[in-house]
């Protein structure tokens, strides 16, 4: 079967970008392993997605259907239960898609490729967890996909390691459910989630949160029996002096997420070392031409209406270069200070129009301004009351005004 | 009262006082819904809820389509438990119409069927 645009992956970023592409007037075909569309939208049962994308709140499933609607109603053709198993690029530059589905082998080849595979959760072994690997032990989303999609209840005693956001819902859900949630460990001195989940998962049903503490053994042989929990000092050591046992069935680990890249390693793209994935230019074309990437694959999102505004504009770059291509003359690479720890994109290419830049900080930082410089001279600078290493933050440029070079700054007021 | 607002994902940090004359002053918010959100929270906390039941063969998501009194919070998670099975259901449904007096109505936001 031939296209112009094959999307790996039918969540948000992937719906995203079937949308734009259709709408640029791209032939599209999507791949998507699950039998339904929507990806992790359809476990995440709570509400407060879609403010900013839809302007309402939505929970989880209804953000999904209603990106799903626009898909199923356009003419992109939906392979659902097709999981890919290759990418390949010809040497005519065209790419092949290899995936099973239950018509049997498909083999797509399009003029580009969309990448939007999410991610995987880190695993215990991800972060070296010492102790037995008894029963009882799941990964927070593995956790709520039993729950709230299977209706099966993981635990009665809970303990959950990382307070990343799923860790944080879980907590609320699983007390929902009727088990007791111990507590909340953090190894870092600040909680990894958003604010607001901390206010109305965790202080709303007064569950403990411990920063500065983490797990440093899992006790257990069949199943959990209980964890060692310690002081973390300020140079991650443990304080083991103060180590202390906690007696609970079930932990849930909500330690990160890895964008799960593997169907592209062979082609050596350009990596990003700190988001775990490909440096990607202003169209989040990754370092082979035909790539494109959007959504967590590309970098982990908090929100997912920027996870599918990205899957908007991917589909949107894609399409065109399906058509002839995309400007790429006079690349620059953004720059920034060591208080931003990565930019998406990092190549922009001189010309005109707006420029969205994304970025993480290492810390929370009270009352900045976040500065462009170009050229010697700032093009452009944005107050923020408060930016967080849990907060993806982004600003917006004229591209008109960018010179030979880009660099981004943060500066305390 | 020091609050996180919830009404968006910035989550500003609101100070709400209750004034002598009843009425609320909140600072510290970005945009009028975390006032609103302060002023709420501060004369009657007020939560979505959102939640699951295993049906059949599968299970369906839920939610009141209103914010309901916080205190009612698991009074409304036992009334979709006990609700009986329905012959039926549709996303965008009812399950069950004015759940514990709150007037708000629980919802289905989702149907998950396990074998098909």
């Amino acid at each position: 079967m031939k296209t112009d645009v094959c999307v790996i992956g039918g969540g948000p970023a992937g719906l995203g970008a079937v949308k734009s592409a259709c709408e640029n007037g791209a032939k599209v075909v999507l791949l998507e392993r699950e039998y339904r569309l929507g990806g992790i939208l359809n476990q995440c049962i709570h509400n407060g997605f879609g403010l900013h994308y839809f302007g309402e709140e939505l929970t989880g499933p209804e953000f999904a259907q209603r990106l799903a609607n626009d898909v199923v109603n356009s003419k992109a053709k939906i392979f659902l239960n097709s999981t890919v198993s290759k990418v390949e690029k010809k040497a005519d530059k065209k790419m092949i898609v290899t995936a099973e589905s239950p018509e049997g082998v498909l083999q797509i080849e399009a003029k580009c490729v969309v990448f939007s595979a999410g991610c995987r959760e880190k695993p215990a072994a991800g972060i070296n967890l010492c102790g037995t690997r008894p029963a009882g032990i799941f990964t927070a989303g593995a956790a709520q996909k039993l729950v709230n999609i299977h209706g099966k209840m993981v635990g009665k005693n809970i303990v959950i390691l990382g307070s990343g956001d799923v860790g944080l819902i879980m907590a609320r859900r699983l007390t929902c459910e009727g088990a007791n949630v111990i507590g909340v460990y953090e190894i870092m001195p600040n909680c990894g989630g958003l604010a607001r989940n901390v206010a109305q998962c965790i202080k709303d049903f007064n569950i403990p949160l411990h920063l500065s503490t983490s797990i440093v053994e899992v006790v257990g042989k069949k199943r959990v029996e209980g964890v060692y929990v310690a002081p973390v000092k300020p140079d991650f050591s443990f304080d083991l002096s103060k180590k202390e046992f906690i007696k609970c069935d079930t932990l849930l680990l909500s330690v990160g997420l890895l964008p799960e890249t593997d169907l592209l390693n062979d082609f050596n793209l350009e990596r990003s070392p700190v988001t775990n994935s490909y440096a990607v230019n202003e169209y989040y074309q990754t370092s082979v031409p035909e790539i494109f990437i959007c959504g967590n694959v590309m970098h982990v999102n908090d929100l997912v209406d920027n996870v599918t505004n990205e899957g908007i504009h991917a589909g949107k770059c894609a399409s065109q270069f399906a058509k002839g291509g995309v400007p790429c003359e006079n690349k620059i690479e953004i720059t920034h200070d060591s208080h931003i720890k990565y930019t998406v994109p990092k190549y922009v290419y001189r010309g005109s129009g707006e420029l969205k830049i994304s970025f993480r900080v290492d810390k929370e930082y009270r009352r900045v301004m976040v500065k462009a410089k170009s050229g010697g001279e700032v093009i452009s600078q944005t107050p923020h009351p408060v930016v967080r290493a849990g907060e993806m933050e982004q600003i917006k440029l004229d591209k008109s005004k960018i010179k030979d070079d880009l660099e981004i700054l943060l500066e305390v007021i | 009262m020091e609050l996180t607002c919830i009404r968006c994902p910035i989550g500003c940090s609101l100070t709400v006082t209750k004034n002598a004359d009843g009425t609320v002053t909140v600072t510290g918010n970005n945009c009028p819904r975390g006032a609103e959100y302060g002023r709420q929270e501060m004369l009657e906390p007020k939560r979505t809820i959102t939640s699951v039941k295993k049906i059949k063969n599968g299970t369906i998501s839920l939610k009141t389509n209103k914010a309901v009194p916080k205190e009612k919070y698991f009074d409304v998670l036992k009334a979709i438990k006990n609700v009986p099975e329905k012959r039926s259901y549709s996303v965008g449904g009812v399950l069950i119409k004015n759940v514990c007096g709150t007037n708000a109505d629980v919802v289905i936001t989702n149907i998950n069927i396990e074998k098909f």
